[in-house]
């Protein structure tokens, strides 16, 4: 038997030498960066970064289902979002599960940037998740489409947001970022700044699903609805230890359909209209230690009702 | 001036009999790793040593393992396999790691199937300081006993998920026995029925020590509790996280008389209004800022399960 000492792997893509570290990738790597001279949607480019493709759109086409490919943007990468499904994963019905797409070294205004633009007249602009298992990491959503409907619409189970920015250009609004209908849905470490202009619902929109988890996150908008609703019984939810603050009069931080269960706990809320306690309307979820303010410079109350 | 040569890392392929061998880093990796693929592995000698040619089973893996060494085997996305008999999986070398690869369901994938006759299918961890990560374990035998049987010290279960699947019971999860000393469950989950049945996620059957449960979730319907503790175990820690018990006995976490250690930052659900048993029979723990909710949709009290310090 030939015995490796490491996980470390020499891989040879088309006459490039990648190291793969197969503890975290056991899959192909793909290489992504638009604003390299060397760029190339083709088979013959996204090997390495001396060489890569030029769009996300193309790369997810070339993963394999359940190889565990990842999909690597240079910090300096833009693209464009145009039209509906305009980057897709799974979307022409043959499944890429357990594919990652990450930012690679970028931080803050480094990260790679995928915008969502309609010209004014398409405000279905989205990326699909249609399949399971895809993971986006330090990447930085930005949309200049004003009423943009829903740019991420996840539709395969346990999908990842990790150490993402989601971002409304200037006065345009998005109405939901993120469109979930499916199971193991996690959003975490990420940073929505919203508009302060009306016209956006909500930040995360979620239908029945189990196993959502909301951790560590802070939002910030104009949100008609809540920085995060159900619009259906979830299940076995977890939201926990966010930074939520919503412009809006409706003054709700989150808002769960009637019969929904798990547990909200740790979050810090911020609601518009002094007087106001509507912070977390929680379904059936246990609620501890959130905490909700209704004016500048006040400290938090403990929100909901306690149990005796 | 001769310019330097600079680097950017200090990981270096060896050029040997005309090919690049894999790149060693020994800070990281001090054993030997093995690659497992139930879709295109092979149980053989000449396999296992590449992502390109692995072993078919974990069991063949653990086999060329070699007990101390710091071993380590990967399981590829989409591994399945299915364990029908009493220690139908015995991971007996120390110092393992068995890592799964993937997401969610896209994890390797355990199964525990004793065909509706035998509620003792379980997976053994005999060996100290063995790590099981990210792994996605199902039981299919209504009743099972304990599929997950932890009698060494050392032992380490992470990111991993517990799922009871349709009305199929798991009386006890993982069971700790009195060797179980400095075992650590973080990061998990535990889905488990809402029909009547089954014990606990987590049973503490010996009077181990050092137990760390840490950032799990579980989810059931319990008669015991979440984490029940039938001995006096010692120096364990329970902290942030996440029980939800459906059950009337209307416990989350049930002590043993003479048991000490530190329960904190914890979300407590039972399903019984006014009950405030959340955390029971602690009288020598630690209890510090758990939460403790006892109707559906109300915000949690703070537990105070032997009366507040004065």
């Amino acid at each position: 038997m030939a015995l490796a000492h490491t996980s470390l792997f020499v891989s040879n893509q088309h006459g490039n030498m990648n190291i793969v570290d197969q503890e975290i990738c056991v899959g192909r790597v793909f290489f992504v960066d638009h604003s390299s001279a060397n760029a190339g949607d083709t088979a013959q480019h996204g090997q390495s970064m001396d060489q890569p493709f030029d769009t996300v759109a193309y790369a997810a086409t070339q993963c394999v289902d359940l190889r565990g490919d990842w999909i690597a943007l240079g910090p300096n990468h833009t693209e464009t979002v145009a039209a509906a499904a305009g980057i897709g994963f799974g979307t022409l019905g043959v499944p890429v599960r357990d594919v990652t797409v990450f930012g690679v070294v970028g931080h803050g205004g480094a990260r790679p940037t995928i915008t969502f633009n309609g010209a004014g007249a398409d405000t279905t602009v989205d990326i699909n998740i249609d399949s399971d298992g895809i993971t986006f990491k330090n990447i930085k959503f930005l949309n200049t489409e004003d009423g943009a409907l829903a740019p991420l619409d996840v539709n395969g189970a346990n999908c990842v947001f990790d150490n993402c920015v989601f971002q409304d250009d200037g006065t345009d609004v998005t109405i939901d970022w993120i469109l979930n209908v499916a199971a193991g849905l996690t959003v975490k470490n990420c940073i929505h700044y919203g508009t302060s202009t009306a016209g956006a619902d909500t930040w995360i929109s979620s239908g029945a699903a189990a196993g959502l988890r909301i951790l560590n996150n802070q939002s910030y908008g104009d949100l008609a609805v809540a920085n995060i609703e159900s619009t259906a019984a979830i299940t076995s939810a977890i939201i926990d230890g966010n930074w939520l603050e919503n412009e809006n009069a409706v003054d709700a931080n989150i808002d769960l359909f009637a019969a929904s269960t798990g547990f909200i706990t740790r979050n810090y809320c911020r609601v518009a209209t002094d007087a106001q306690v509507t912070w977390i309307d929680p379904g059936n979820c246990m609620g501890g230690e959130n905490y909700g303010v209704n004016n500048n410079g006040e400290c938090g109350m403990i929100t909901g009702v306690v149990s005796v | 001036m001769a310019s330097h040569m600079y680097l950017r890392s200090e990981l270096f392929g060896q050029w040997r009999n005309g090919r690049i061998r894999p790149v060693y880093d020994e800070r990281q990796s001090a054993g030997v790793v093995f690659f497992v693929n139930c879709i295109n592995g092979v149980d053989g000698v000449a396999y296992g040593g590449s992502p390109e040619t692995p072993f078919a089973t974990i069991t063949y893996a653990i086999a060329a393992a070699v007990t101390g060494r710091g071993d380590l085997i990967i399981v590829m996305p989409g591994y399945t396999e299915t364990i029908a008999t009493l220690a139908g999986l015995v991971v007996d070398k120390a110092n393992l790691t068995i890592l799964g690869m993937g997401n969610g369901d896209t994890r390797p994938t355990i199964t525990f199937n004793g065909g509706g006759i035998l509620a003792t299918v379980d997976l053994d961890v005999d060996a100290a300081n063995v790590t099981i990560e990210n792994f996605s374990f199902i039981n299919t035998e209504d009743a099972a006993t304990g599929p997950i049987d932890v009698n060494a010290a050392g032992c380490s279960l992470i990111n991993c998920s517990f799922t009871d699947a349709g009305a199929d019971n798991t009386v006890d999860w993982i069971l700790l026995d009195a060797n179980a000393d400095n075992c650590l469950i973080k990061d998990c989950v535990n889905n488990g029925t809402s029909t009547d049945g089954n014990d606990s996620w987590i049973s503490v059957t010996g009077a181990c020590e050092g137990l760390r449960v840490i950032n799990c979730y579980s989810h059931g319907e319990f008669d015991a509790a979440n984490i029940e503790f039938l001995a006096a175990a010692t120096r364990f820690q329970i902290s942030n996280c996440w029980l939800e018990n459906e059950d009337a006995v209307d416990v989350n976490i049930e002590g043993f008389a003479g048991c000490t250690g530190w329960v904190d930052n914890c979300m407590c659900q039972i399903p019984t209004d006014t009950q405030i048993t959340w955390i029971n029979t602690m009288p020598n723990a630690q209890v510090f800022e758990n939460y403790g909710c006892n109707q559906p949709g109300e915000t949690g009290k703070i537990v105070l399960a032997a009366g507040l310090s004065a």
